[in-house]
């Protein structure tokens, strides 16, 4: 049930950004890109402004303004230069990104300990389910939104918005400025884009610098399902249709994720089902002469084109939840845990190797006494939400988060049952708790960041006098911003290091950075933890060889793809850390009572062929605290076994 | 003078092989409450001179002088409070996919700002339904009926409306009749001649039949190849026979040098 709810109501909020889509599609026949980073634009001014103190109401509008002024821009341009809408719409997405990212000041803005119109409800719920009571208010709103934008739409101003896209030339000789009326379409559409991302920020309780990607192919799917439920030119029942196609969305893609299905293949799905009806429709345009063979191919079979592919989706479905039916038998004694995870990048899956490899050492079967129900966001944002939903609606009695972006999914949403995190930089920027010991009662977990300042000291012993040192991140990824700030207060220590910074927005432009930081005449590059620079480590790698530059890294796993020494958290036992916590806490201890741990093992790895090769100066203590090493081109590393020990220090029994 | 034109060129294609001249050098002043009918042979340049005037095509020289305005290089939606105009094409003059009363809305509204009101009340559907009335089509019963619904002849009707709804100074009409079978023709013409006689409009048609021109309207003006050569005033005009308008054209045609075949086929087109 929640999850349904949770699902159409997320829908709803959606249903404003469908809304603007329907304007500029329906209307001018411009699928809008620019969507994408107003939707952001509205969450981000928002969010930064509930930070600052504002009302989550008060917002509303100001997150509307923000979200048309974007549309502003792109229907200026697009009207003004001739610019193709299309064009005109990356260009400003485009820009977006770099304006979304200044107005946060990060790439994510939490909202967890801020009040939002979901705390304003709480206050006021007459004692219905949360979510039930938020989508009683919902359906209020969208019926008052229904009703405001069919009569904008049914106005002297709607009609003559429709005549402009209806028939141009017509509606110019009645005296109308075609340009300003299509810039007042885009101008309005977008500002119900922002508002839809503002709302959705408050729900899902942070706002992110990738919310946005992908939502004109969303809104498209909402505006063509709408347009499937009721079809003529009554404006009223197109609007209901878009509200009804955006919760249809959302509740499609609760139903994937409750069948355990790949958000990413949803993508392809809905990428599909938008081009299958494009297709469609085009055929059935009555004024082109071209009536090619394939046309009427399609144009006969439009239904049975459907009915294959609804087939093919069912068949899918009907696999899937047979497959997972299969493999995992609900009965009520088991302990049933939920793993959350952002996306498939290594550090995360690691950690949720050792989470899953130590529960199993502490003597949890699935099956017998555990049911793990492990499911992946893919990246995608919004689905961290829908999945939590999702396993609340499964009984999870304990839920696992790895990464900053399922945790605060988590946190924001589950207040009476077991939270652990895991692989988390900084649990206290996101709402959770203030210290290791002062954080909500239902959570607990592992942190840690990259230890930052005893990869400064292990360079500065390795190179004495003034030196400069490089490094590149990405300031549009979580956590790099902390990582950061703690580089920037560590290298303060050592005064002889100067700060060489280049900052990239992807990994193609990561070989470049690295040129250009190389080019300044570095010593090293000092790699802080930024999953764009690791994905894109072989660039540096690159560089790093052709300058005789050697790689400090604060990651593990760098040590065997090039870098010359590492020194950090391997995240397989954030994952030991968390399972043991999870443990603690089946066996009835309260997460209250178990404070957050710090990563427990950092490791040292030294690259002997590269020191060899670069002349280096390295202490002989360091080469023998070195847990890896990388030798004649060989890989190793000495075995490591996190000791049991509770936190008090007395040794843990397992149930074996 | 309702409608000057100085000296007006246009070209087409400029610095191309396909380069055309569809106006050159063109002057004509059309005064208050005159009817003008254009006639000529295809592609000598009256849609252009037509657009010219409305401002869908900016003359390359010359000047447009619209109500003692010089409105040269207003676009046509600047210049739609002094002037209306009805295209060849039935489909260029009407929005399909709205209702003929919302259609009716938008020409009631030109020249307005419009702003999210609502200005469709009841009132306003009796006067739309009256004036529907006048077109004897049938359509006052229609009214929400989408436009595309309607036949080819209908929709030339309802644009004529539109086109004086709000009374324009100036008439514009594209051989607003040519795609229309002959009787309906007729009572698109009729309707034409009963509107601009009642709003006193000064109006500029450009027209395929030699007859409707010798019919319609107060003075004529014969085009060739983007030249006026030709400008026969009210009272001349009332002698003049389609023969007369065709011995004109023969003209022409010696200084041309058509075949007989070529005048034949002509004759054809425009009587
Ligand atoms: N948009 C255009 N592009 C290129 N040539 C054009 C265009 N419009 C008209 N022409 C050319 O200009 C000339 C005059 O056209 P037009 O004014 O439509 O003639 P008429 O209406 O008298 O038949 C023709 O040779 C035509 O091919
Ligand atoms: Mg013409």
């Amino acid at each position: 049930m929640e999850l349904w709810v949770g699902a159409m109501n997320l829908g709803f909020l959606y249903a404003f950004m469908a809304l603007g889509t329907f304007i500029t599609y329906r209307y001018f026949n411009i699928a809008d890109i620019t969507i994408d980073g107003s939707f952001t634009l509205g969450a981000a001014t928002g969010a930064i402004l509930i930070v600052d103190g504002w009302n989550p109401f008060l917002v509303l509008p100001v997150s509307f303004l923000a979200g048309a002024c974007a549309g502003f821009v792109t229907g200026f341009i697009h009207t003004r230069f001739k610019i193709d809408s299309l064009l005109a719409g990356i260009l400003v997405m485009t820009g977006l990104y770099s304006v979304n990212l200044h107005v946060m000041g990060r790439s994510n803005v939490p909202l967890m300990n801020h009040p939002t119109f979901e705390t304003a409800l709480t206050r006021i719920n007459p004692g219905l389910p949360q979510e039930v009571w938020i989508g009683l208010v919902l359906i209020i709103v969208m019926t008052l939104m229904w009703a405001l934008l069919t009569a904008f739409l049914k106005s002297d101003l709607g009609l003559t918005m429709l005549a402009t896209g209806n028939n141009p030339v017509m509606i110019s000789a009645q005296g109308v400025s075609t340009d300003r009326m299509k810039i007042l379409g885009i101008t309005l559409a977008n500002g119900l884009v922002g508002l839809s991302g503002i709302l959705v920020a408050q729900y899902q309780g942070f706002a992110d610098i990738g919310m946005g990607i992908g939502s004109i192919i969303y809104s498209l799917a909402a505006v063509i399902i709408g347009q499937a439920l009721f079809r003529g030119r009554k404006v009223w029942l197109s609007v209901l249709g878009v509200i009804c196609g955006a919760v249809i969305f959302r509740l499609a893609v609760a139903v994937a994720l409750k069948i355990g299905f790949n958000p990413n293949d949803l993508k392809i799905l809905t990428a599909l089902f938008v081009l299958l009806t494009l297709v469609i429709s085009y055929s059935l345009k009555n004024d082109q002469k071209d009536n090619g063979k394939m046309r009427m191919w399609i144009r006969k079979n439009r239904r049975l084109l459907f009915a294959l592919f609804a087939i093919a989706l069912l068949g899918w479905f009907a696999w899937k939840s047979f497959y997972n039916q299969s493999s995992q038998d609900h009965s009520a004694k088991k302990t049933r845990i939920g793993i959350v995870i952002a996306n498939q990048s290594d550090l995360l899956m690691k950690t949720r190797d050792g989470f899953r490899e130590e529960m199993t050492r502490l003597g949890y079967k699935e099956g017998v006494n555990c049911e793990i129900h492990e499911v992946n966001a893919e990246g995608d944002i919004p689905s961290n939400k829908t999945i939590v939903d999702h396993l609340i609606a499964d009984h999870t009695d304990l839920f696992l988060s790895i990464s900053s972006a399922s945790t605060q999914a988590i946190i924001n949403k589950v207040k009476d049952k077991p939270v652990v995190f895991a692989t988390v930089a900084d649990p206290f920027i996101l709402g959770a708790g203030s210290s290791p010991v002062n954080h909500p009662a239902n959570v607990t977990g592992t942190y840690g960041h990259a230890p930052v300042g005893e990869l400064l000291r292990i360079l500065s012993t390795m190179y004495p006098g003034p030196r400069r040192i490089g490094t590149i991140y990405n300031p549009g990824f979580p956590n790099t911003k902390v990582n950061l700030g703690d580089l920037k207060r560590e290298i303060k220590t050592f005064p002889r290091l100067t700060l060489e910074e280049a900052s990239v927005s992807g990994t193609n432009e990561v070989l470049q950075a690295a040129q250009s930081l190389a080019s300044k005449n570095i010593c090293a590059f000092v790699l802080i933890n930024d999953l764009t620079v690791f994905n894109a480590l072989e660039s540096v790698v690159r560089v790093s060889k052709a300058h005789k530059i050697p790689i400090f890294a604060n990651d593990a796993d760098c040590l065997d793809k090039g870098a010359l020494l590492v020194y950090g958290y391997e995240y397989y036992t954030s994952g030991v850390q968390a399972a043991r916590m999870a443990d603690r806490i089946i066996r009835g201890e309260s997460p209250a009572n178990i404070p957050y741990e710090r990563f427990a093992h950092t490791l040292l790895g030294i690259n002997k062929d590269l020191v060899r090769e670069y002349r280096l100066n390295v202490p002989d203590s360091l080469v023998k605290r070195a847990e890896a090493t990388v030798s004649g081109g060989k890989y190793s590393k000495k075995a490591y076994k996190l000791p049991l020990r509770t936190s008090s220090g007395k040794p843990v029994q397992t149930q074996k | 003078m309702m409608i000057a034109l100085k000296n007006i060129s246009v070209r087409f294609n400029t610095g191309t092989v396909d380069e055309v001249f569809a106006l050159k050098n063109i002057s004509l002043e059309i005064g208050g409450s005159e009817f003008v009918t254009v006639i000529g042979t295809n592609g000598s340049g009256k849609s252009t001179l037509l657009n010219v005037v409305a401002g869908n095509i900016m003359a390359d020289e010359g000047q447009v002088l619209l109500n003692g305005r010089d409105m040269t290089r207003l676009p046509s939606f600047r210049r739609a409070d002094v002037l209306s105009r009805v295209f060849q094409n039935p489909y260029m003059s009407t929005a399909p996919d709205m209702s003929i009363a919302e259609n009716l809305l938008m020409a009631w509204l030109r020249g307005k700002t419009r702003y999210p009101r609502f200005s469709l009340n009841k009132k306003l559907m009796a006067l739309f339904s009256d004036r529907l009335l006048e077109l004897e089509m049938g359509l006052e019963s229609r009214m929400h009926n989408a436009a595309g619904t309607l036949s080819g002849g209908q929709r030339q009707a309802v644009t004529l409306l539109m086109a004086v709804l709000q009374k324009p100074k100036i008439l514009l009409l594209d051989e607003h009749t040519a795609a229309l079978d002959p009787k309906t023709a007729a009572q698109v013409s009729k309707l034409t001649t009963r509107f601009i006689d009642a709003g006193q409009l000064t109006a500029l048609m450009v027209t395929h039949s030699m007859k409707q021109a010798l019919e319609m309207g107060s003075r004529i003006i014969m085009m060739h190849k983007g030249q006026i050569i030709s400008d026969i005033p009210a009272k001349e005009k009332e002698l003049l026979s389609v023969e007369d308008l065709l011995g004109k054209f023969d003209k022409i045609r010696k200084k041309e040098k058509l075949t007989p075949e070529m005048l034949a086929n002509f004759v054809r087109q425009y009587v």
